[in-house]
């Protein structure tokens, strides 16, 4: 058979390929097969500029158009324990740092207390929880990004809610009843703005502790990741600029 | 404003009929007419050069508007998707190096074959379309926040809008000079940069449309693209 009745049924298969492909990536690169040999048909029939115009467009522009619009990326799962203020705004944009210097999409998942975000990290459907997490020994944890206290304060009033969202961090349903609230500065400072002319007293403070990230205990490579970007982020003075920005 | 919108379509389309009513369009007998014709009246070497920016102009006025509506369509439902950030330079030096040295290469050749349109095969639409996958490579290599950068640093975005002010006037004028383009000194001889009547200010105009319309387009969709 003459070759151009070659070339058009080999264009015809190709384009019956196209259709049938199952995966996206696999449907663009017979996509830009069928536009080569449609190329070549038009050389052939004597047609230059077309030929011309259906390269440039079907197999360079168009392929490297659906190859980028389908690319993919890896995601880093977080739970983010709320607070009212500008803590999680400074958490949500180091870890937007973070996630752009390792080429990841980030996903904040809102919890509104620690303890069901606790379980989702267990369950490993998050990777890691930030939001006002104080570096206690128990939990495994990142360097500290931030500086805290925490403090005991006794009330005098028994009508303060406890329930009141962030109140009481260290709180456990064990300890409700009792006078006693441990709770860390930002959350404090919110519960004095809104709780004002409450009275409270400041038994003890607990100084050196920090705000950090927590991961899982086998999740070794995050959490050396995570330690890098933040202390490389102190270093450059990125992160003192971002605490001026947010917090205070 | 709707209703503004709705009347300067009707006057447009009004002004539209008159000019095709007014304007008298020769059309040929034969097919076959067209090759002495271009020697003499267009002096391109490329009949089809000479055929859709000479003697089908008008065809080609609106293939650069439906071009520009397009992009204009794309550039509006897009942003209705979610944002995915700009594509990050490449992290590896071998693609890096390769695709920089390619780059320069392609966009270059592109803009040749954009310029001698009326010379030898290609033209406006292929030579804006190679142009604009040459700056493809040069955004997967260097980014693409720093090849928009670049861009605009150009004022790229106002050059095509007067290539479409150039484009518009230059067939305006024609239409009032009974058909005749350009002067009849652009004719030229065959075969040398300077002949073919208006073929590259009208090659570089609708050149330029096409190379920022392509770079609007990929831009775009790399800008919304998807990522589970």
């Amino acid at each position: 058979m003459a070759f151009k009745t070659i070339i058009g049924l080999i264009l015809l298969l190709m384009g019956i390929a196209t259709i049938s492909a199952r995966k996206a990536i696999t449907a663009v690169i017979f996509f830009a097969v069928t536009s080569t040999f449609a190329a070549i048909l038009f050389a052939l029939y004597r047609a230059p500029d077309v030929a011309l115009a259906e390269v440039a467009i079907g197999a360079a522009f168009t392929s490297f158009l659906y190859l980028i619009a389908l690319q993919h990326k890896g995601k880093l799962w977080v739970a983010l324990v709320e607070v009212k203020g500008g803590l999680n705004v400074l958490e949500k944009w180091i870890l937007e740092g973070f996630c752009e210097r390792y080429h990841l999409e980030l996903k904040l998942v809102p919890f509104p207390d620690i303890s069901r975000a606790k379980e989702k990290l267990n369950s490993g459907e998050v990777e890691m929880i930030a939001g006002g997490i104080v570096s206690t020994p128990s939990i495994i944890h990142t360097v500290p990004f931030l500086e805290t206290k925490v403090l005991l304060l006794t009330r005098s009033d028994k009508n303060i809610k406890t329930e009141d969202l962030g109140l009481s961090y260290f709180n456990t349903p064990s300890n409700e009843g009792t006078d006693v609230i441990a709770i860390d500065l930002m959350r404090y400072r919110n519960f004095l703005l809104s709780n004002l002319g409450v009275k409270v007293e400041v038994i003890k403070q607990i100084n050196g502790l920090g705000y950090v990230f927590e991961v899982r205990a086998d999740d070794k490579t995050l959490l050396k990741q995570l330690n890098d970007f933040i202390l490389e982020a102190e270093n450059t003075g990125r992160l003192k600029e971002g605490i001026g920005r947010f917090v205070y | 404003m709707k209703y503004l919108a709705i009347v300067i379509t009707f006057i447009g389309v009004g002004l539209l009929f008159a000019f095709v009513l007014i304007t008298k369009i020769p059309s040929m007998n034969s097919p076959s007419a067209y090759a002495d014709l271009v020697l003499k009246e267009d002096g391109s070497s490329n009949v089809v050069s000479a055929i859709y920016l000479d003697y089908r102009l008008y065809d080609s006025l609106f293939e650069v508007l439906v071009f520009a509506s397009a992009i204009l369509g794309v550039s509006y439902y897009i942003s209705h998707f979610p944002e995915a950030g700009e594509v990050p330079p490449s992290d590896s030096k071998l693609f890096f190096i390769a695709t920089i040295a390619f780059a320069p290469v392609v966009a270059v050749w592109g803009i040749y074959i954009l310029l001698t349109g009326h010379l030898s095969p290609g033209g406006a639409f292929s030579g804006g379309a190679i142009g604009a996958s040459g700056i493809l490579f040069l955004a997967l290599a260097i980014g693409s926040k720093k090849t928009e950068r670049a861009f605009h640093k150009m004022h790229l975005e106002s050059l095509e809008k007067c290539a479409l002010l150039a484009l518009a006037s230059y067939i305006l004028l024609g239409a009032f000079n009974k058909g005749l383009f350009s002067p009849l000194f652009w004719v030229g001889t065959p075969g040398k940069f300077f002949s073919g009547r208006g073929a590259i200010i009208l090659n570089i105009s609708i050149g330029i449309k096409v190379f920022v319309g392509g770079w609007t387009i990929l831009y775009l969709f790399s800008r919304h693209r998807e990522s589970v």
